[in-house]
């Protein structure tokens, strides 16, 4: 099969490659279009220059100014009509000056030259005035604008927005981009659940909604999407470990110090407030590890956990859209290989992930080793998930921690140490109804309770669910928990960069591969996060 | 294909209102000139006028020649015709060719050209087309005056003599623009 695919791909490439230029032509020759039609397109509006001698002269001097009437008409009383190109005015002797032609009553030409015209012999004078058109100036701007998506596309075709549903949920005011769902899930096979924390999530009362959008070139199957609501003590908070389990604490810890290579980032771990910490990859192996030591002082008595809110950078989105534009053609048959098995699942793409890895914590023990405690490693470069790594017991009110994590793969938020005072269990909730485009949509509702069933959503699709909280709302901490998979779409751009034997080396090879692409991602990682997120899909209304 | 039948009727009612919003003229092929050229030629604008000749209903389409107080001179392709000013109930008078079929072509080009931008010419392409159609559309409205709502006064401009006839001449001497 993978010979198949190499020879599918050697000889539909260029097929794709020469349709691309095709695509770049027809741009080149609109532009080549539009210039040359821009040269004479303006609109001519005519305007006669009558009166008694003085105001002739007046506005002639006026028109002879204007470098957007070029000609000038002189009518006479017996029909014939002078036209001048280069014109002007001699007002000490009254006269009109200028090259150009005597044409007769049929408009025949008569004489050719210099003429000197008695601005009183002329009956009538005309100007042809060019002016911009508006319709012309609304395709200029169209075709500007087309340009810039042209070279947007040409030039980041791998950067476009993607990776799962993306669930809204309000923080008081407006709803905001809490959560992303089982981003790792790119095939049925790798089917999931994944809980994020809605941490900014503000219900008003017991009626509590998420909006679940699909915003990529994506289809997406969502098995379900349910709250799970976990009860806190008043004025603490709620966080999920990464064994699974749901801890209340009322003691939050911020850092005391915390150091990267780049210097001090103290300032942005403290908070989980959007202020994010991040680096630069590295231009010869992108995946070149980083380490950021973080202290804290009045350390808790009893157990303890270290609270992470971050998200992933645009590397592995990258990545993994690379890998897909190498596959080519053939995604769909190494997807189907992959759902019988013929392709073990550690060998598609998992070795890329895991030479990536996530953001291991390291505590420094009473000798002074460093040992490692655990690991965050969620997928998603969208929202920042927030979780909790659970510590050894501590007996001492100063510890050191190292976070150890791949240059320019993560943005990390903040950085806490929190007080694991119990462990609790939460409520699930399915949503009680389920709407789009303002309508109740029973069907989905049933897709979306329904274990056997599914919810399949194309780009630009937008649900809201909603959910009944208990009564005493305001003492839950809300959890998303959804599972399910999704298909990124094949973009035809993509398909320029088909090759099979890159693709091998990333899915048997991918130290290699982190090497070689290492360059690639060099070259828009500067911009990359600015052109994703305007790259979100909606749908035409 | 419920969506691509969407995108079609879309695309054909486009096309409708494109070809139902341009102007049109009943100038002989060739006949009008182009923006740069009329800047400098001294020929009047085409013309179609509707008036009445007592219950009648007559129609005459030639250049402009010239307005006078009460008359108005049109050049036909056979002859000139003289009609007064108080029975005309209708006039459309074309100065130029707007070229408006180019903003066609390059609305045509301009959507083939999305493909280059992948998926959003889901958004481009309507884009495209829409602006193109109303630019097109526009466009060729650009060189026409029409009665009502203006006013005969304002078409004097564009005759062959906007000074009215002049003294003098044969007027069947004049002859059309070849």
């Amino acid at each position: 099969m993978a010979l198949t695919s190499m020879h599918f791909g050697k000889c539909f490439a260029p097929v794709f490659q020469k349709l691309k230029r095709k695509c770049r032509d027809l741009l080149c020759l609109t532009i080549s279009f539009a210039l040359t039609f821009l040269g004479g397109c303006g609109k001519i509006e005519r305007r006669l220059i009558e009166g008694n001698l003085e105001q002739r002269l007046t506005e002639l001097q006026l028109q002879s100014r204007e470098s957007n009437s070029p000609f000038l008409k002189a009518h006479m009383r017996d029909g014939q009509a002078y036209v001048l190109s280069s014109w002007k005015v001699d007002s000490e002797n009254q006269t009109v000056i200028g090259h150009g032609e005597l044409l007769d009553i049929n408009r025949e030409m008569l004489e050719t030259g210099e003429f000197t015209i008695p601005v009183d012999s002329a009956v009538i004078f005309e100007t042809n005035i060019v002016e911009s058109s508006a319709s012309i100036t609304a395709m200029t701007i169209i075709t500007g604008a087309s340009i810039g998506l042209t070279a947007f596309c040409i030039a980041n075709p791998k950067a476009c927005f993607g990776s799962c549903p993306t669930f809204y949920v309000s923080a008081g005011d407006q709803p905001i981009l809490q959560a992303e769902g089982f981003s790792a899930s790119v095939a049925p096979i790798l089917e999931a659940s994944d809980i994020d924390a809605l941490y900014y999530a503000q219900p008003t009362d017991n009626r509590f909604e998420v909006q679940m959008k699909n915003e990529a070139l994506e289809t997406h199957v969502v098995r379900h999407v349910d709250l799970l609501a976990v009860k806190r003590q008043p004025g603490g908070r709620v966080f999920l470990a990464t064994d699974g389990t749901f801890w209340g604490t009322d003691t939050i810890v911020n850092p005391s110090t915390a150091v990267a290579p780049q210097g001090d980032c103290l300032t942005l771990l403290q908070d989980i407030d959007g202020q994010e910490r991040f680096s630069e990859a590295d231009s010869q192996n992108l995946a070149t590890r980083e380490i950021l030591e973080v202290e804290f002082e009045n350390v808790p008595d009893g157990r303890t956990g270290l609270v992470i809110a971050a998200r992933q950078s645009l590397m592995s989105t990258f990545l993994f859209y690379q890998g897909l534009a190498y596959l080519g053609h053939s995604v769909g048959e190494w997807t189907a290989a992959l759902e019988r098995g013929d392709i073990p699942l550690e060998n598609a793409g998992a070795g890329v992930g895991r030479l990536l890895g996530g953001i291991e914590v390291l505590l420094q023990d009473d000798a002074g080793q460093w040992i490692s405690v655990g690991e965050v490693n969620e997928t998603g470069p969208l929202a920042t998930d927030v979780h909790l790594v659970k510590l050894p017991r501590l007996n001492r009110k100063h510890i050191k921690i190292r976070l150890r994590l791949t240059s320019g793969h993560w943005r990390l938020d903040a950085v806490k140490l929190v007080a694991l005072d119990t462990q609790l269990d939460p409520i699930r909730l399915s949503p009680v109804e389920v709407n789009q485009n303002g309508s109740h949509a029973e069907p989905a509702q049933q897709l979306l309770t329904d274990p056997d069933e599914a919810l399949t959503t194309l780009p630009g699709d937008n649900y809201t669910l909603v959910y009944q909280l208990p009564n005493d709302f305001e003492s839950y901490e809300l959890f998303l928990e959804s599972r399910g998979y999704y298909l990124e779409w094949i973009r035809k751009e993509w398909l320029a960069d088909e090759d099979p034997a890159l693709a091998a080396m990333m899915l048997s090879n991918p130290e290699r591969a982190l090497r070689v692409l290492a360059p690639e991602f060099k070259k828009i990682e500067a911009n990359m996060e600015e052109v994703f997120w305007k790259s979100r899909y909606e749908k035409p209304q | 294909m419920k969506n691509l039948n969407r995108y079609t009727v879309t695309l054909i009612f486009i096309l409708m209102i494109h070809v139902v919003g341009c102007a049109t003229t009943t100038a002989p092929r060739g006949w009008l000139p182009s923006p740069s050229v009329v800047q400098h030629e001294g020929f009047g604008g085409w013309i179609s006028v509707e008036y009445t000749t007592g219950d009648l209903k007559s129609k005459a389409d030639g250049e402009l020649i010239a307005i006078n107080s009460n008359q108005l001179f049109i050049l036909t392709t056979q002859e000139l015709v003289s009609i007064p000013t108080n029975s005309i109930t209708r006039m459309k008078l074309t100065a130029y060719n707007a070229q408006s079929g180019r903003v066609a072509g390059w609305t045509i080009l301009g959507t083939l050209s999305t493909l280059s931008h992948g998926a959003y010419l889901i958004l481009s392409a309507p884009t495209w087309l829409i602006g193109g159609c109303i630019a097109t559309s526009v466009k060729s409205h650009e060189p026409q005056v029409t009665h009502p709502p203006k006013s005969l006064e304002e078409f004097r401009a564009y005759a062959r003599f906007p000074q009215g006839v002049p003294e003098g001449i044969d007027m069947q001497s004049l002859r059309l623009k070849n």
